[in-house]
């Protein structure tokens, strides 16, 4: 590391760019563990009890409040409206706010159930990126 | 590294802190009384937060930053565009952390819209920022629009007097105190050994000074202290108060983190140049990498086991497992069998069914958890006492059961009768001296101490024991389930109507039978 280097301030884009896809290649292996941190639920679940449904493990998922699991599904079948009752399905508008299951909606729209999954292990990879950016 | 902290340090930081170890290791540290007791919380699997709710966080804070402090960053557009979308994403998955980041970011902005040259292209870049704002919470505006008050009541929300908002500035000024401290230390430390004659290796040139990252740091600290007052200020509401005390955990921990960070990176930048010639710079890197992995791995493996922990039978907002579990899986493949491919409408008073057949079947339900339907209370009310008479509850246990917490928080109401020394619905007279006893040393803030006023019960029995006309309109259940954890276990529907179709250690299966031909 020369001095030069020392002394030059890198841009917000340079070091942005650098923490999505680090100059030094070997540094992806850290994006890597994050992602295994965000699925080490369902790694351990597929070991330990092989014969669970996606479903039922995504209503399983840590630290409960699984209302939120039956309301992405929802969304993710595009239901933006009332869909737990049959004389007014379809009418009004979901009142709960979008943005913080938005990540999963779209992941359950093109997977199904396994899109939790997926939605998970982007999720952390994306906290390890942000924080990361904050840091 | 909107703080300028080195990239593999950083790295192995944001590694070690989404993994849970930096809490450990603090924690650890902590009892064995290496350094004062710190609460710090970071991130969590629950959805919808902490899991996603807090990259917007941590993403409109470290953008914030990144205009005040990298000329590129202000100058440039897309910026303050991203800055606009990411806090409207905040907003939307997390509004108690979103007044906190508001208040930071807010001044943050003014003063980087400052030192861009010339005040047009500050105010230009400022109304992209807050243009992008508005245009990415439109969904907000028209949700918060077509949702009725009694809704956002069930989920906890009650006015409260913009006068005189309730606040833990006293309770929680040694917790800021603490963490500025931290972070002025860890400036003093740093300016220190800057000019010392014992660093043998010059000090890289950030783009943000080390005075800028304890302002920074610091106007982050009382934004925490203060939000939970001005959000009561802006709003004149209270909603599940609960989390302000929740995010300013958080955010007091990620001052203490980037401070904790700061000090560790020049002492460790103090060893390095005193051991240049033993270490290696390309270790320097390769070790905090394999640090890093090594740790996560084992965070992995230790959570793997966690993870298949038994609780045994449900409890509030977590499905049973165990036995519980392994019935349910033997309920759900029933009901998804083409035998139960005509069965529309659900009546359950087990909120794990309720939630995989909305969610998974999918089906409509008899009485919904008030958190999936926006439709008004008196439906709610209606709708359970409707399915409390098809399984033939009698008119003694009804009326205990409208009193019970899990009645009102999973099928009648949400926190609507939610009561606090903030707050409670009705006039004292509606409640008993013991309700009133309970509620008057409540905590402040609570969100789920439900204390059901004694018209609502009397109103429920007088719905309950009245004519079928009120619910006869509902469509009736197709199968119903209970399972014998329920608060309603030893009742069932009417044998002439429904037919029990399983039966095993958990639950009870009932399902409609076909019509007789005349």
């Amino acid at each position: 590391m020369s001095l030069a280097s020392l002394s030059a301030p890198e841009t917000f884009l340079q070091l942005a760019r650098d923490i999505v896809w680090p100059r030094k290649r070997l540094w992806l292996l850290l994006h890597f563990t994050a992602l295994l941190l965000g699925l080490d639920y369902w790694l351990s679940s597929f070991w330990f009890e092989p014969d669970t449904p996606f479903d039922l493990l995504a209503l399983y998922r840590p630290e409960g409040d699984t209302q939120y699991v039956a309301i992405v599904s929802n969304l993710a079948r595009g239901q933006f409206g009332e869909s737990a009752l049959y004389e007014s399905f379809g009418t009004g508008v979901e009142a709960f706010p979008l943005g913080s299951m938005a990540l999963h909606v779209l992941c359950v729209a093109i997977l199904g159930p396994a899109g939790h999954m997926l939605a998970d292990g982007i999720a952390a990879v994306f906290y390890y990126l942000s924080s990361l950016s904050f840091s | 590294m909107s703080f300028g902290l080195p990239k593999s340090y950083a790295r192995i930081g944001s590694l070690l802190t989404a993994s849970g170890l930096t809490v450990q290791a603090v924690n650890w540290c902590a009892s064995k009384s290496l350094i004062p007791p710190v609460q710090l919380l970071y991130w969590g699997e629950r959805l919808p937060r902490p899991e996603v709710s807090e990259i917007p966080l941590l993403l409109t804070t470290a953008l914030s930053c990144a205009l005040i402090l990298f000329v590129d960053a202000r100058e440039g557009r897309w910026v303050w565009i991203t800055w606009g979308a990411s806090l409207a994403w905040l907003v939307q998955g997390d509004i108690h952390g979103a007044a906190g980041i508001g208040l930071f970011s807010g001044p943050a902005l003014l003063v980087a819209a400052l030192r861009v040259n010339g005040w047009r292209a500050g105010a230009l870049r400022i109304s992209l920022a807050f243009g992008a704002l508005i245009v990415f919470l439109l969904p907000f505006f028209i949700q918060n629009l077509a949702t009725p008050f009694e809704v956002t009541r069930r989920w906890g929300a009650f006015p409260l007097s913009r006068l005189h908002p309730p606040s833990q500035l006293e309770a929680e000024w040694p917790r800021v105190l603490q963490a500025l401290a931290l972070a002025w230390v860890a400036f003093a430390v740093r300016k220190t050994f800057e000019r010392s004659s014992l660093m043998r290796a010059p000090w890289p040139k950030a783009a943000s000074g080390a005075l800028g990252q304890v302002l920074l740091l610091t106007g982050l600290g009382l934004a925490a202290w203060v939000m939970m007052p001005a959000f009561v200020i802006v709003t004149g509401q209270g909603l599940q108060l609960y989390h302000f005390p929740d995010r300013f955990s958080r955010f007091i921990a990620y001052v203490i983190l980037i401070a904790l960070l700061l000090i560790s990176e020049v002492l460790l930048r103090a060893i390095f140049s005193w051991t240049r010639s033993l270490v290696r710079p390309r270790s320097r890197e390769t070790l905090p990498l394999i640090v890093g992995v090594v740790c996560s791995c084992y965070v992995i493996n230790a959570r793997a086991a966690e993870h298949t922990v038994s609780y045994g039978p449900p409890r509030e907002g977590f499905p049973g497992t165990g036995a519980y579990k392994k019935d349910f899986i033997e309920l759900t493949r029933l009901l998804l069998s083409k035998d139960f491919a005509h069965a529309k409408v659900l009546g359950t008073f087990d909120h794990a069914t309720m939630l995989w057949w909305v969610g998974f079947k999918p089906g409509f339900l008899l009485a919904p958890d008030p958190f999936l339907t926006s439709r008004p209370d008196a439906e709610l009310e209606e709708r359970f006492v409707a399915l409390a008479k098809e399984v033939h509850i009698s008119k003694g246990h009804f009326e205990s059961i409208v009193k019970s917490y899990t009645s009102h928080i999973f099928y009648l109401s949400g926190a609507k009768y939610n009561t606090s020394p903030l707050y409670k619905i009705q006039p004292d007279s509606d409640y008993t001296a013991q309700q009133l006893s309970a509620i008057k040393s409540d905590y402040l803030l609570t969100g789920f101490s439900i204390q059901v006023p004694h018209s609502v019960v009397e109103s429920l029995t007088k719905l309950y024991e009245g004519p079928r006309e009120h619910w006869d309109h509902y469509k009736m259940p197709d199968v119903i389930v209970t399972n014998r954890h329920d608060q309603v276990y030893g009742h069932s529907p009417d044998p002439r109507v429904y037919e029990r179709r399983l039966q095993n250690s958990t639950f009870d299966l009932w399902s409609k039978r076909a019509p007789q031909p005349q």
